[in-house]
């Protein structure tokens, strides 16, 4: 399973763009990698993880902007079109084996 | 629970940023994995530099962390220490179990590895299952008539031919080793963060070995490592080749994600681990044999 965050952000003043900041680090700290500007993907194993990130999430939401999740399965993830650009250093590398070999 | 092996081949600084596992190769592109999803860390060369930062937050996500001799075998291992909310009990409660609590224990382990071993011999499509079978059923309380080296004599033979334990220059043995220390590893893990202190064993008593309780709960696992290194036996036969190669290796890592069933739920080696030192302290608590639960070998193949 992927659980994506999408958002849009205020950062027109000092402290919106504090609060952009702060809710971005909060992602990357949860595990979720950045897929474009504003765009986070985490993998998680089952519906439990998935809540379990989704309600860490909902606990660190800024005051103002757009934010969505959306989780979809490994085999509709798969099915994702790079229309240009290539896969991320994670996505090639991580993924959701469970024996990573570096 | 973390359920990510990560094993470490590569020179490469191994370091903490953002709570995320930063691994640096000397040549490559810099990757990070998100440290609670990991397990177990496998550090197979010599030149990997690991930040105490990173040490440190392993502990806390309760992560193993194995270190490797030259010949790329598990040496040591890093637990964390002191992590169990309530450490002291468990720790008093397993001081205080009693000679018969040991003893029924010991059966039981000693019965359900033999049963496992049958299980691999039947996989194997090998004969001498019944006969194994029925072994694990006259396990007598502390396996005082030993029918566990009994069973070990009959069961390799069956398994493997013309085969010596102690001889180091079979492969097999090298493979066997390597396997037990991956498994006697995560079982240390997992007996330290409940609190248990595993120089304390029910059967194992030496003086000499920190972990003489992880070798009393490894027993019914080392059939998982049996069956692959059988599997793998019966592969590689034509190869005149005795040493214990890289690829032989790989099958091995896939041990910790094996299939079993232990409570009559299906899981994997590694989860099913925790389940069965969980079981271990409510076996304490409540003085209870019957608490206590094992994995049992299922067929792995499709």
């Amino acid at each position: 399973m992927r659980l994506f965050v999408f958002f849009d952000l205020p950062t027109g003043t000092k402290k919106e763009r504090s609060h952009a900041t702060r809710f971005r680090n909060m992602l990357i700290k949860n595990g979720f990698t950045m897929l474009q500007f504003s765009v986070y993907v985490r993998v998680c194993k089952g519906q439990d993880m998935v809540s379990k990130y989704l309600d860490i999430t909902m606990k660190h939401l800024p005051p103002k902007g757009h934010i969505r999740a959306m989780q979809v399965t490994d085999k509709q993830y798969e099915r994702m079109h790079i229309l240009i650009g290539e896969e991320t250093v994670e996505e090639k590398n991580v993924g959701v084996q469970q024996l990573l070999l570096f | 629970m973390g359920w990510r092996t990560l094993i470490i081949t590569k020179p490469a600084k191994i370091s903490i940023a953002n709570d995320q596992l930063k691994y640096a190769p000397k040549d490559g592109e810099v990757i990070t994995v998100p440290i609670d999803d990991i397990s177990v860390i496998i550090v197979e060369v010599h030149q990997v530099t690991i930040t105490s930062a990173l040490m440190s937050r392993l502990t806390e996500s309760n992560i193993v962390l194995f270190t490797c001799d030259k010949t790329h075998t598990p040496n040591g291992v890093f637990i964390p220490f002191h992590q169990h909310s309530r450490y002291t009990q468990v720790a008093h409660n397993q001081i205080a179990w009693s000679e018969p609590l040991k003893k029924r224990l010991w059966q039981k382990i000693v019965s359900q590895k033999i049963r496992n071993q049958a299980k691999t011999l039947e996989y194997m499509g090998k004969t001498k299952v019944k006969q194994l079978e029925s072994y694990a059923k006259s396990v007598k309380s502390a396996d005082s008539t030993n029918v566990e080296s009994a069973a070990a004599r009959l069961y390799f033979v069956e398994l493997f031919g013309k085969f010596n334990r102690k001889n180091e220059n079979d492969w097999r043995n090298s493979a066997l080793n390597y396997g037990y220390a991956l498994i006697r590893g995560a079982i240390s893990r997992s007996l330290a963060s409940h609190g248990f202190l595993p120089a304390f064993g029910l059967f194992h008593h030496s003086t000499l070995n920190a972990f003489n309780l992880s070798d009393d709960i490894i027993e019914p696992y080392r059939a998982f490592v049996d069956v692959v290194v059988a599997e793998q036996y019966e592969n590689f036969i034509e190869l005149p080749d005795t040493r214990f190669l890289p690829e032989h290796k790989v099958e091995l890592y896939q041990l910790f994600t094996m299939n079993t069933v232990i409570d009559g739920v299906a899981t994997t080696l590694l989860n099913s681990v925790e389940v069965c030192v969980t079981s271990l302290m409510n076996v304490t608590l409540e003085k209870d044999v019957q608490l206590l639960k094992l994995p049992v070998l299922v067929n792995n193949d499709g």
